[in-house]
């Protein structure tokens, strides 16, 4: 692992709720290098989710800067946002939100649209995404014709198949039962080891969080960290 | 996959719901094209270098009769080019609901007025001439009687009678016209004024009206005036138009047509315009978690709001272009049947507007939708269901 992708240096994130301001956390300090593959665990409310969205720039902090890759994330604006997600951040959400009437090598090419790349060359990127998630036989079936295991693979061949540098994960496992979430997860290790995804998860499920590489509880705004070997 | 790909998928992504909005759209636009088509057709200006026709006819209305003497009178005024005289004879053929649009007219002096406008061969215009009971038909109210040349028909008035009482007269068809281009389909009859003159018992020496062209388009209005004027004192006065006007207040006996085909396409299109951007919004917002992970995955607010206007672009063009088709169709359909002249040279114009109108329709519709999509926030789209 070398020098740290994603940086967070003081961030802060409030919410204003009618007169009532919500702190969910404060001065917040994270580094995560490049290959890494890191659980974020922590009891509800704690602002897993949002320290996601924060490091996928799909949320703003309050204060603080976000760096990816050196470069300061949050200074972009929405548009410039938008690029940078499309070129570099890939996103498995638990309910793994696929389009309902797109088949699912439609939906893997989905993010494809956002490039230039030609016709062929997405087919071709489309065939590889769903072979890495051993799905290339369910190529031409609608998201309600698949198993919510199934989904979720075409979820994580749609996150992968632009080729992004960082996987934000968002209890990818949290609506599959305990064997199909373990292929999932291994998965992800695969993505990390082979593929030098830089992963980070957030979950509830502390069997889970045992396919990472290391832990980080969120719990008050602050960081605890426990290392796994894998 | 194409935007455009993913953009019709998400408008027949409920197909019951797409089948619908085209239908109510098909509907405004079938009025649309029916009704804008006829009044565009009504309009219809002579085409380029092509004088514009005149009409004196009685000021009380059309249906009114004028003296046989005005015609001398207006033929010899200064301006006046080329003239000749048409009155109405209310026909049909053998049984009344067979009515045949008619006019009885000096065939001399129609043909060398209409020379060009009518496709008459010279040894059919010969056979007309020299004989009173002639009668020029159309191709195609030939065709649907089953006509031929030399054939002798009774042609019956709801308006004259003759002497011996009947209201039959028989004719010769004397000329059948073959279709032009400024006349491509003719479902008319002219015959002989002479001839209906001598054996009619009543309104005779009277006719409908004075058609007539003048030396140059600039002395249109002067020429009416003076014709107008010199009926002022008499006791049956004139108004002088154009032809397109006489056309126009042929119809105009309804009411005003523009602005009885205004207030229903009016009304039509802010029904139709209120369903579809109703319906529109509901869409949308049913999609919210998915255009929140279009978002997150790259697409910019800009390119959600283009996609969500192509949407209702396309809706509208799905609807409309049927709609408009079947309407101008229509038109034409009744165009043939020749009881209006309904010429359909500029139904193009109305195509055209058609187009701007489903482009108009789509964005108006789409607008809200579309950026209520722009600004939502992803993160509060992702925590909807």
């Amino acid at each position: 692992m070398n020098e740290p992708l994603i940086k967070l240096h003081d961030v802060s994130k409030r919410f204003v709720k009618g007169k009532e301001t919500i702190t969910i956390f404060e001065h917040l300090n994270l580094e995560i290098p490049r290959g890494d593959f890191v659980a974020i665990m922590g009891p509800s409310g704690s602002g897993k989710t949002t320290l996601l969205n924060l490091i996928g720039g799909i949320d703003r902090a309050t204060s603080g800067e976000i760096t990816f890759d050196g470069n300061r994330v949050d200074k972009l604006t929405e548009g410039q946002l938008a690029n940078w997600r499309s070129s570099n951040v890939g996103f498995i959400f638990q309910f793994y939100n696929l389009m309902p009437m797109l088949n699912a090598a439609k939906n893997v090419e989905l993010p494809l649209l956002l490039t230039n790349l030609s016709a062929t060359e997405r087919k071709r990127r489309v065939e590889t995404a769903l072979s890495v998630v051993q799905l290339p036989d369910r190529a031409r079936h609608s998201p309600s014709e698949l198993s919510g295991g199934q989904q979720q693979r075409v979820a994580i061949a749609r996150a992968i198949v632009s080729d992004p540098l960082m996987l934000l994960c968002d209890e990818p496992t949290g609506d599959l039962d305990r064997n199909t979430a373990d292929e999932i997860l291994k998965m992800f290790q695969l993505l990390n080891r082979e593929l030098e995804k830089t992963i980070v998860m957030v979950t509830h499920d502390p069997e889970a969080a045992k396919y990472a590489r290391r832990t980080l509880h969120l719990d008050k705004g602050h960081f605890t960290e426990k290392v796994t070997t894998i | 996959m194409s935007e455009l790909f993913l953009v019709y998928k998400n408008l027949f992504r409920k197909k019951l719901r797409a089948f619908l909005l085209s239908l109510a759209i098909f509907v405004a636009f079938l009025i649309f094209g029916t009704l804008v088509g006829f009044n565009q057709a009504l309009d219809l200006k002579p085409r380029d270098g092509e004088a514009e026709r005149m009409v004196t006819m009685n000021k009380v209305n059309f249906t009114q009769f004028i003296p046989y003497s005005y015609y001398n009178r207006i033929k010899a005024m200064d301006g006046v080019k080329q003239a000749f005289h048409q009155t109405w004879f209310g026909s049909y053929y053998r049984e009344p609901k067979n009515f045949v649009l008619g006019f009885a007219v000096n065939p001399e002096e129609f043909i060398a007025a209409s020379s060009g406008r009518y496709g008459i061969t010279e040894e059919q215009a010969t056979a007309w001439l020299a004989d009173r009971t002639g009668v020029m038909v159309g191709q195609d109210l030939a065709d649907e009687f089953g006509w031929k040349l030399g054939d002798v028909v009774p042609i019956s008035s709801n308006i004259y009678t003759r002497s011996d009482g009947s209201q039959s007269w028989p004719m010769k068809i004397a000329l059948i016209t073959a279709p032009t281009k400024a006349v491509p389909t003719m479902k008319a009859l002219f015959i002989n004024y002479e001839y209906l003159n001598e054996s009619r018992t009543s309104l005779k020496d009277q006719i409908s009206q004075v058609i007539f062209t003048t030396n140059s388009p600039d002395l249109d209005d002067l020429v009416a005036k003076k014709i107008d004027d010199s009926f002022a004192n008499s006791s049956v006065q004139t108004r002088t138009t154009t032809a397109t006007a006489f056309n126009k207040s042929f119809i105009a006996q309804l009411g005003n047509v523009t602005l009885i085909i205004t207030a229903v396409v009016g009304a039509a299109f802010v029904s139709i315009l209120l369903v579809i951007g109703n319906t529109m919004i509901m869409a949308i917002r049913e999609r919210t978690r998915e255009i929140a992970v279009m978002k997150t995955i790259g697409f910019s607010a800009q390119r959600i709001f283009r996609m969500i206007l192509m949407e209702t672009v396309m809706l509208s063009f799905v609807g409309g272009i049927l709609g408009m088709g079947i309407g101008i169709y229509l038109l034409m359909f009744v165009s043939r049947l020749g009881f209006i002249p309904l010429p359909m040279d500029n139904i193009w114009i109305v195509a055209l507007q058609g187009v701007g109108l489903m482009v108009a329709l789509g964005l108006i519709t789409g607008f809200i939708p579309a950026y209520n999509a722009m600004r939502l926030n992803i993160v509060t789209g992702l925590g909807r269901d």
